[in-house]
């Protein structure tokens, strides 16, 4: 099951807010529901510009932040004149108010990588919430509202042209406010709304919800579907890297951090590093058939994924001689999932359902099933989160050493403080730095290899897309010579006998 | 004869049932669907571009629908039926199954089957007003 992310959630509104116009056009009564409805959409639009165009200081994300809200404001306020939220809605009403949910739970999305929703005093619970504090994310998303308002003012105009509530009721022409000329007023400001936005947006926020810590985890079963265990690594790692993430920046938010020890971290980075290799692994054996770009080198990608693998490994000597006291067992959540991802990953590789790190590299599975179109999507998806999370997982693990939020202590004897009987000594200031160093070559190693892998996070049939858009478009370009020719013969084509230009017909 | 009356059924049930069982009957109608307008993009009197288009969006959002059924789906059908008969009933299978998908969307809380069901019901809008203009187009 495909998870969808915040802008997929935009895309169905803006589908909606189409097809509620075609239903407008083949002829629907206007009504009190349509405003209202119009006016639900209106005020997701304000909460989207105000909860995320203003910085968490309270300071606007861009100049024209204030301008935006001011006119949806106006927007909403002609259309609630005139709505009632207990009439009737008619289907074109009910896609319409559809199209409201949808960007409410888009918001509520990005609500969930954050303590409090509504600036100021806005902090990130998860590694992509803090992105979401920054300014250009939070242009983006008004420049997202901005385009949404375009279309929900089209809609208007559209409602506008047919709503012939003046023709039934020819007295309310005379009324104080006309619904027509509040119509009206709500396009023509939804219009102003959109215009305040310098230009659109092509980049794409894809934020998936945060992840769930509190529920249980448990150890694969064997033979489990491939998507399916692909999905469940790609969760693993988020959960990871989100618990990671909340222990380093402990919030005194009344949400307890989940508890880390040596061990956690310890086996992380050992399943981390299997987890590297089997993906490069993986990948070799794929990439002969994933489509074809100039950009993409999916053996670069292998090898430094490889090379990643390598860096988390030299980790696994520095936690050689550090523990917690008291450190947690096999039995650990963060463990379990640590060890899961890898046995998800290893099934995945290998012809074996019940394989487990412990068995090595077994006999490779069959790459027919591999093959199968949402098999490849999902192995595209997860290898490239693979890298990308493991890069925010190091970082926060560092964090949790040199900031020392984790207890750690060395078991080494020589470490031991003269006349003290104890067991276990504090950890040395080069054994810290041993493990800080390790980390950042770790995170440093895995960032590379997310940065090469970026592409492939698209999925298998979006990179086969853009491969036949990327051929067609080179298709459709005329050879240098050609347009060399139709340079000179330009002028010719273009006259006519009366001196007129040509009549360019509409497609 | 037979064939009708599973269509007729097929368009009640998807008109009648509560919306979470109406899903199983949306994804088997867009099965369905899809083998039609494969099976109609073979004709002559239609455009065959728009129909693979419509063929290729319909299996999409059965994909989409999958793993919110609440049975195991019923095995696919081994050839179009009489919804490729070209009278229009394929037309009301598809209408019947984007209001069956919108009212499921409507009557669940959960946002990711929120998402499966309104966005399977926009492909299928959108396939069933490509294969309108598909006949129109000829």
């Amino acid at each position: 099951m495909t998870e969808a992310t915040f802008e997929d959630f935009l895309d169905l509104a803006a589908d909606r807010l189409d097809r509620a116009t075609l239903a407008v056009a083949d002829g629907t009564t206007v009504g009190a529901a349509t405003c209202a409805a119009l006016s639900a959409v209106t005020r997701s639009l304000i909460a989207l510009s105000t909860r995320y165009g203003l910085l968490p200081s309270g300071i606007p994300a861009a100049a024209w932040q204030p301008a935006v809200v001011e006119r949806l404001t106006a927007a909403d306020r002609a259309f609630r004149r005139h709505g009632r939220p207990d009439a009737s809605p008619s289907a074109a009403d009910a896609k319409i108010s559809d199209a409201a949910r949808l960007l409410t739970v888009a918001q509520d999305l990005l609500a969930t990588h954050l303590t409090t929703p509504d600036p100021p005093r806005q902090f990130a619970r998860t590694p992509q919430g803090e992105q979401l504090l920054d300014a250009p994310v939070r242009d983006h998303l008004l420049r997202r509202a901005a385009a949404i308002a375009d279309q929900l003012a089209a809609l208007t105009r559209i409602v506008l042209s047919v709503d012939d509530l003046t023709r039934r009721r020819p007295h309310l022409e005379q009324a104080y406010r006309p619904r027509g000329k509040d119509l009206a007023l709500a396009a023509s400001e939804l219009a102003d709304a959109a215009a305040q936005c310098p230009a659109p947006t092509t980049a794409r926020l894809e934020l998936l919800p945060a992840p769930v810590l509190a529920t249980s985890v448990t150890y694969p079963s064997p033979d489990e579907d491939p998507v399916h265990a692909a999905e469940q690594t790609r969760d693993a790692l988020r959960r990871i890297a989100t618990a990671a993430y909340q222990a380093a920046h402990a919030l005194r938010s009344g949400e307890y951090p989940p508890q880390h020890t040596a061990g956690d971290l310890y086996q992380t980075a050992t399943h981390l590093a299997v987890a590297h290799t089997i993906a490069a692994e993986l990948l070799t054996r794929i990439s002969p058939h994933l489509p074809a770009h100039a950009e993409w080198n999916w053996a670069e990608a292998a090898a430094r994924l490889r090379a990643s693998g390598a860096a988390w490994l030299r980790l696994r000597r520095a936690w050689g001689q550090t523990v917690s006291v008291p450190d947690s067992g096999p039995r650990s959540p963060l463990t379990v999932q640590a060890t899961s991802l890898v046995i998800r990953l290893g099934r995945l590789a290998y012809d074996d359902p019940a394989w487990s790190p412990h068995a090595g590299p077994g006999h490779p599975r069959g790459l027919g099933e591999l093959l199968v179109p949402d098999v490849l999507d999902a192995l595209c998806v997860t290898i490239s989160a693979l890298p990308c999370e493991a890069a925010v997982i190091a970082a926060n693990h560092a964090r949790l050493i040199t900031d020392g939020v984790l207890d750690l202590h060395s078991p080494d004897r020589a470490h031991r403080p003269d006349s003290e009987g104890r067991r276990f000594f504090p950890l040395q200031p080069a054994q810290r730095a041993e493990l800080a160093v390790s980390y950042r070559d770790a995170a440093s190693a895995s960032k590379t290899a997310a940065a090469d892998l970026a592409d492939l996070g698209r999925g298998y049939r979006t990179l086969k897309e853009v491969v036949v858009t990327f051929a067609s478009r080179r298709t459709a370009r005329p050879s240098p010579e050609r347009m060399h020719r139709q340079a000179h013969q330009k002028p010719r084509q273009q006259e006519r006998p009366d001196g007129e230009r040509p009549i360019i017909p509409k497609r | 004869m037979t064939h009708v009356t599973d269509l007729d059924m097929l368009i009640a049930d998807l008109n009648d049932r509560p919306p979470a069982l109406a899903v199983d009957r949306a994804a088997e109608a867009l099965a369905l669907a899809a083998e039609a307008a494969e099976a109609l993009a073979e004709r002559e009197d239609y455009d065959t571009a728009t129909l693979w288009w419509a063929a290729g969006t319909l299996s999409s959002a059965h994909r989409l629908l999958l793993p919110h059924t609440q049975d195991d789906p019923p095995p696919l059908p081994p050839g179009p039926g009489p919804l490729a008969d070209g009278s229009g009933r394929l037309n009301d299978v598809l209408q019947a199954t984007v209001d069956a998908l919108d009212r499921a969307a409507r009557a669940t809380q959960e946002p990711q089957r929120l998402y499966a069901l309104s966005r399977a019901a926009d492909l299928a809008d959108k396939s069933r007003r490509a294969c309108v203009n598909a006949r129109a187009a000829t």
